[in-house]
């Protein structure tokens, strides 16, 4: 029975959950310095995938090996089940790496133009592009956008004739708390409107945290962790510390008495059940003897596990 | 490559600063033919259309150069298109395909501007007088192609605006060339004729005379057009694409 259902699982995901993007230990050197070390992801139609990283881990470098701005030095990129002709694979990706376009052309121009090169004839897809991120009736030049606007134009500019995949590089730098929520609302309307395929990269975790599916954790050129997102929150949900002098005897009383399976480290205990129930715990261990110094809710946030993932390939 | 040329015309057809430069320059030519008026007369119009296109490879190709060429590099549109996986090789060959219908444009409409202005003053110029201003015309156009050729091979190998406009107006003020002739005459005795400037003069005194050979001497541009092309493309191929 086990097995018919794996079977039945395979086949779903070969037949339904088709791969966008299939990443073949990449590997990118520049003379002796390594940007990324034999990183290999996939990412299904659909998918919303998180790129984390600090500064420098080559979160960008993944995004040019990927769009052909930069020639790979080892492994290989399949793009919708293409691996040879990648330049008209490509013509089927949005991206924005910072925001570039003519200064002297307004919006509406530079989408124009930018139609025009992508073939896209629909005559009112920029304009409803440029309701879409707010930019609609804004004439003048893009020289004198702010920061804010150039982003809203480049995220327009990648939505553009409808790209099964989009990639967006620090998509929310420089946008105001009322952008980001909007561009969290383009983000995910598209993705569900038009099942598109969205690989974003932010050190804003918390907000990516809020859209994206899956996550992939870049460390120094190293994916480190390749995770989706319920197993992240599995990874990161809440728990209660407690701090006890006696920390297997506490571990005991509450298996038998409250069925809870607690994990320690030093004479720390987490618990991840009975989360509203403190006091109860709290009875357990001190009737039973044990001598309660901390007891307190905690949560890892995505920045927190992403502290620990890189504390952890630190060591 | 097609969809790519239709959005260069849509973006060079909205480039203000161009069309305040050719105005002001148009300007600038119609007060000189004023103060000039009392010299000029109907044989005047080919010393005058000399004297006006030489100054014209580097001021206007100058301007049009950045802004068909480097335009690009410093919007990073150039990473906005191969992004978009369109080839390099297409993108060089695009580039220069504009620079001609531009130059085509532009040369092609001032011999006309010249005859009404001429005409309008009296000395409405011959047939065969115009043909030699159009034969003048078409030099200039295969000079200022060869140079934004020569140009681009800088644009696409080292990706820097500045040097690229350099290189353009040391190509287009002849420096280049008249150092290569010395470097040449010393080296090789009669090689500095293979240069193309010295070509494009010699085509054109050809079909002036209708003497001599063409097709050979329009080979040997070609030959040169081809060989930018080629060193233009590896050289994007090699160059890392910046942000």
């Amino acid at each position: 029975m086990v097995r018919v259902d794996i079977v039945f699982l395979v086949c779903y995901i070969i037949l339904v959950m088709k791969v966008e993007l299939q990443i073949y230990n990449l590997t990118k050197r520049y003379n002796n310095f390594v940007a990324l070390d034999n990183v290999s992801l996939s990412v299904n139609q659909g998918d919303i995938y998180g790129l984390i990283g600090r500064n420098g881990a080559g979160k960008t470098t993944f995004f040019k090996c990927v769009m052909g701005l930069a020639k790979i030095t080892g492994g290989s990129v399949e793009i919708a089940g293409q691996k040879r002709h990648l330049d008209a694979a490509r013509r089927q990706i949005g991206f924005m790496i910072n925001p570039s376009f003519f200064p002297y052309l307004s919006a509406k121009q530079n989408l124009e133009y930018l139609a025009r090169v992508k073939g896209v004839h629909a005559a009112d897809e920029v304009d409803r592009l440029l309701k879409m991120v707010g930019l609609h009736g804004v004439k003048k030049p893009f020289k004198a956008f702010s920061l804010g606007m150039k982003q809203r134009l480049g995220i327009a500019g990648a939505l553009l004739g409808q790209p099964s995949i989009v990639v967006l590089d620090e998509p929310i730098n420089g946008l105001d708390p009322e952008g980001i929520a909007d561009m969290r609302r383009v983000i995910k309307d598209t993705n569900q409107q038009h099942g598109t395929t969205f690989i974003i990269s932010s050190h804003i975790l918390s907000e990516l945290d809020l859209v994206a599916t899956r996550f992939g954790f870049l460390e120094a050129g190293v994916l480190i962790k390749d995770i989706t997102h319920r197993d992240l929150h599995e990874h990161t949900k809440k728990s209660l510390l407690i701090e006890v002098n006696d920390p297997a005897k506490a571990k005991r009383l509450l298996k038998t008495k409250l069925n809870i399976a607690a994990t320690n480290s030093n004479n720390q205990l987490f618990v991840k059940s009975h989360l509203d129930e403190p006091d109860k715990v709290a009875k357990i261990l001190v009737d039973g003897g044990v001598k309660l110094y901390k007891l307190q809710h905690q949560e890892t946030t995505l920045e927190g596990y992403f502290m620990q993932l890189i504390g952890g390939h630190h060591a | 490559m097609l969809n790519y040329l239709h959005a260069e015309i849509y973006r060079l057809f909205r480039k203000k600063s161009l069309f305040i430069f050719s105005g002001l320059a148009l300007l600038a030519y119609l007060v000189t033919i004023f103060i000039r008026s009392g010299n000029l007369n109907s044989y005047s119009i080919l010393k005058d259309a000399s004297d006006l296109f030489s100054l014209l490879p580097p001021i206007v190709g100058g301007v049009l150069f950045a802004a068909i060429y480097t335009d690009d590099l410093s919007s990073k549109n150039l990473s906005t298109l191969v992004g978009f996986g369109l080839s390099k090789s297409k993108i060089v060959v695009a580039k220069l395909i504009l620079a001609l219908m531009t130059l085509v444009l532009i040369f092609g409409l001032l011999p006309l501007l010249m005859y009404l202005i001429y005409a309008g003053l009296g000395w409405a110029a011959s047939g065969n007088m115009m043909a030699n201003v159009y034969l003048l015309s078409g030099r200039f156009i295969l000079l200022v192609m060869i140079f934004m050729a020569f140009a681009g091979v800088v644009v696409y190998g080292f990706q820097r605006s500045t040097a690229a406009i350099v290189a353009y107006l040391l190509l287009s003020l002849g420096a280049i060339g008249q150092l290569l002739t010395l470097i040449l005459d010393k080296i090789l005795p009669n090689a500095s004729q293979y240069l193309p400037s010295n070509i494009i003069g010699q085509l054109h005194l050809n079909l002036m005379t209708g003497e001599g050979a063409i097709v050979w001497l329009g080979m040997g541009l070609l030959a040169y057009v081809v060989m930018s092309i080629i060193v233009s493309v590896m050289l994007f191929n090699k160059k890392e694409m910046e942000f």
